[in-house]
């Protein structure tokens, strides 16, 4: 199980293949349907919702391909996965060095994906095994195609907080989906290849990839059985709120950084240069005494504060232009 | 190779459109009428930046009668900047005619900004100087606006938002545009070293469809603004412009300390505290200035551009000796 570095495999992971030296020959054949299931804990019942899915999978026709990437040391899925491989030689398990994210684990699993449509899947049975090919299947009306639950039978108070998540997010992008939990998603490869996966942006996929301009169609799907498994708290959604938050700043200032941070500065340095200086006409011609209060340090305060944020703004500004050229502001649907 | 291209065709003109379906078929046939008699080459694209009405296949139906129409569709909807970058990008001509697809221009402009091209200039912006819009809502914000956008940058064009400009290909090429930088196209392309004339253009009212802008965009034209004052500023003197303001705060620094200082010895008040503070802060924005500027120095080392720059001037130097020749 040697650690192999390649152009197809950038994260050094250890590959559980029986040969190194025939990957390489592999690449070419290209497949229809490259599958990736990152797995972040263990999996008990892995081996019946790997069969689950093969065989959905295969109702659905044509080549195909499934990975599973491995976030973290999980020796009992691991044996699972050695002797699912036994049986299949396809099957494709990539083990990443350490836990070092779901965004990098299918990160991962992209790189080594050779299929034109690539297909996530949660680990377990998160829906109905039948539902999957519905879901590929959209793909022909659309370039991304993602699972909605009908009904998670989950709590009141559960069910609250989601709504009031996406309606944060509706009032921040405009649009939302209804199901962002749902990892069943299929999607053509060069939705992945422009919007990039990275840092916490897995969870938002869909919604990158509408707000690029790709059609995002929902596929109703009926719960699987391990629907309820994951309960989230409310400190998990503050922390997704926090991301989603970065996120819109990200895609609305990315490029324009000094309009964020000029107008949060400008808010601070006014009042600061105002609050100075009607205490510095108070001083000068009114005697009233500044030494025995710290007004004067809170209206230097507030203009030092207002000038570093502003030249925060400036030092983004040069950054991007030093990479202007380079920065794609646009994508070219068809050239006639 | 992109020589040898440039060669074949000598003009390109790119005209960015946004839901103009009524145009689009007028605007082709005034561009032709224009053009065809300078007896150059030329190619026209249309760029149809996300269109919901069927610009595009209006397009289309043009680049399947005439081979010298291209059209370039958008994923989405990028905005001008973009739609004309993508544009000029895609261009194979020597110079460059980027125009508004809305009809307010006229080609019939467009021989005398190539005339402008020819006689040397790298860039010649138009100036709607009887303009035909409302004046409350376009006309006056437009009229101040220049007139700022000229103190600052101290590139003195009179109608920076006309977009019927011609451009030296070599140049444009080399400028970085991105976000809604086609305001400020003069100034960035200043940075260059290239040479920018402007001559007056007619200008028509609206005949199809509505206007895209709102007033919204005066906080960013203002932002936008000050950050090419500062790029302008940087580019020429990279190491010295935050240090500059840096030294500045650490004189006022050192002046309160002064302050501090000279008052502790007046025993009627004690304010050397406050003025310590005050020298305190200013001290620290000067350190703050000053490791900003070796941070953007660093990324503007790293990330170079300078070399990209000095390639345009020079090329501007051998575009216009073969001109002469």
């Amino acid at each position: 199980m040697a650690a192999v570095r390649s152009r197809a495999n950038p994260v050094g992971l250890a590959l559980p293949a029986d040969d190194a030296a025939k990957p390489a020959a592999e690449p070419e054949a290209a497949v229809a349907l490259s599958v990736v299931i990152p797995v972040n804990r263990e999996e008990p019942d892995l081996a019946a919702t790997h069969h689950a899915y093969l065989a959905a999978i295969q109702r659905i026709g044509g080549s195909y391909e499934l990975i599973y990437v491995l976030d973290g040391h999980y020796p009992n899925t691991l044996a699972t996965l050695r002797a699912l491989k036994e049986s299949d030689p396809l099957l494709i398990v990539l083990v990443l060095g350490g836990e070092i994210g779901e965004a990098a684990a299918l990160a991962a699993g992209f790189a080594h994906a050779r299929g034109e449509t690539i297909l996530t899947l949660p680990a377990h049975l998160q829906v109905d095994a039948d539902d999957i090919p519905r879901v590929v299947g959209a793909l022909d009306h659309c370039q991304m195609a993602i699972g909605r639950r009908s009904a998670v039978n989950s709590g009141l108070g559960q069910r609250l907080l989601a709504g009031m998540f996406h309606r944060v997010l509706r009032l921040l992008f405009g649009h939302s989906l209804s199901d962002l939990v749902c990892r069943v998603r299929a999607c053509r490869r060069g939705v992945l290849d422009e919007i990039g996966v990275y840092g916490f942006q897995h969870h938002f996929v869909p919604l990158l990839a509408q707000q690029q301009g790709f059609a995002v169609h929902e596929v109703d799907v009926r719960p699987g059985p391990a629907s309820v498994a994951v309960r989230r708290t409310p400190l998990v959604y503050l922390g997704i709120l926090f991301d989603i938050l970065t996120l819109y700043v990200l895609l609305r200032f990315t490029k324009k950084p000094l309009r964020f941070f000029g107008s949060i500065g400008l808010l601070v340095l006014i009042p600061g240069l105002l609050f100075t200086a009607a205490l510095a006409i108070a001083r000068l011609f009114y005697a009233v005494p500044l030494a025995d209060r710290p007004a004067l340090i809170l209206g230097v305060l507030m203009i030092v504060l207002g000038i570093q944020i502003i030249a925060l703004g400036l030092i983004g500004e040069i950054v991007i232009f030093a990479s202007g050229r380079r920065i794609k502001d646009y994508t070219i649907d068809k050239v006639l | 190779m992109a020589e040898h291209a440039n060669e074949e065709m000598g003009l390109s003109v790119i005209l960015p459109a946004y839901n103009e379906v009524e145009s689009v078929g007028p605007l082709y046939e005034a561009t032709v009428r224009a053009v065809e008699p300078l007896g150059t080459p030329f190619e026209i694209i249309f760029v149809d930046d996300g269109s919901s009405d069927g610009t595009f296949a209006r397009c289309a139906a043009l680049a399947a009668a005439d081979p010298r129409v291209r059209v370039i569709k958008l994923r989405r909807n990028y905005g001008q900047t973009a739609a004309m970058v993508a544009g000029i990008d895609q261009a194979r001509g020597a110079i460059l005619i980027t125009m508004d697809a809305d009809l307010q221009n006229d080609p019939a402009d467009i021989p005398l900004l190539v005339g402008r091209i020819e006689a040397g200039y790298d860039l010649v912006v138009g100036w709607r100087h009887q303009r035909q819009d409302r004046f409350l809502s376009r006309k006056f914000p437009s009229v101040v606006a220049n007139w700022l956008i000229a103190r600052v940058t101290g590139v003195d064009i009179k109608d920076n938002g006309c977009s019927l400009k011609a451009y030296r290909a070599d140049l444009i090429k080399n400028v970085p545009l991105y976000s809604e930088m086609h305001r400020f196209i003069p100034a960035m392309a200043s940075m260059a070293g290239a040479r920018i004339d402007q001559i007056k253009v007619r200008h028509h009212a609206r005949r199809f469809g509505t206007s895209k802008y709102g007033l919204s965009r005066i906080y960013k034209v203002f932002f936008d603004m000050i950050a090419i004052k500062t790029l302008l500023v940087f580019v020429r003197k990279p190491g010295t412009f935050f240090m500059g303001a840096g030294c500045f705060a650490g004189l006022l620094a050192l002046l309160s300390l002064a302050l501090a200082m000279i008052d502790a010895s007046d025993m009627a008040q004690d304010p050397t505290v406050v003025m310590m503070g005050v020298s305190a802060l200013l001290g620290s924005l000067a350190l703050f200035l000053i490791f900003g500027g070796m941070v953007s120095y660093l990324f503007y080392q790293t990330i170079v551009r300078r070399r990209e720059l000095s390639v345009v001037i020079g090329s501007r130097w051998r575009g216009l000796a073969s001109h002469e020749a």
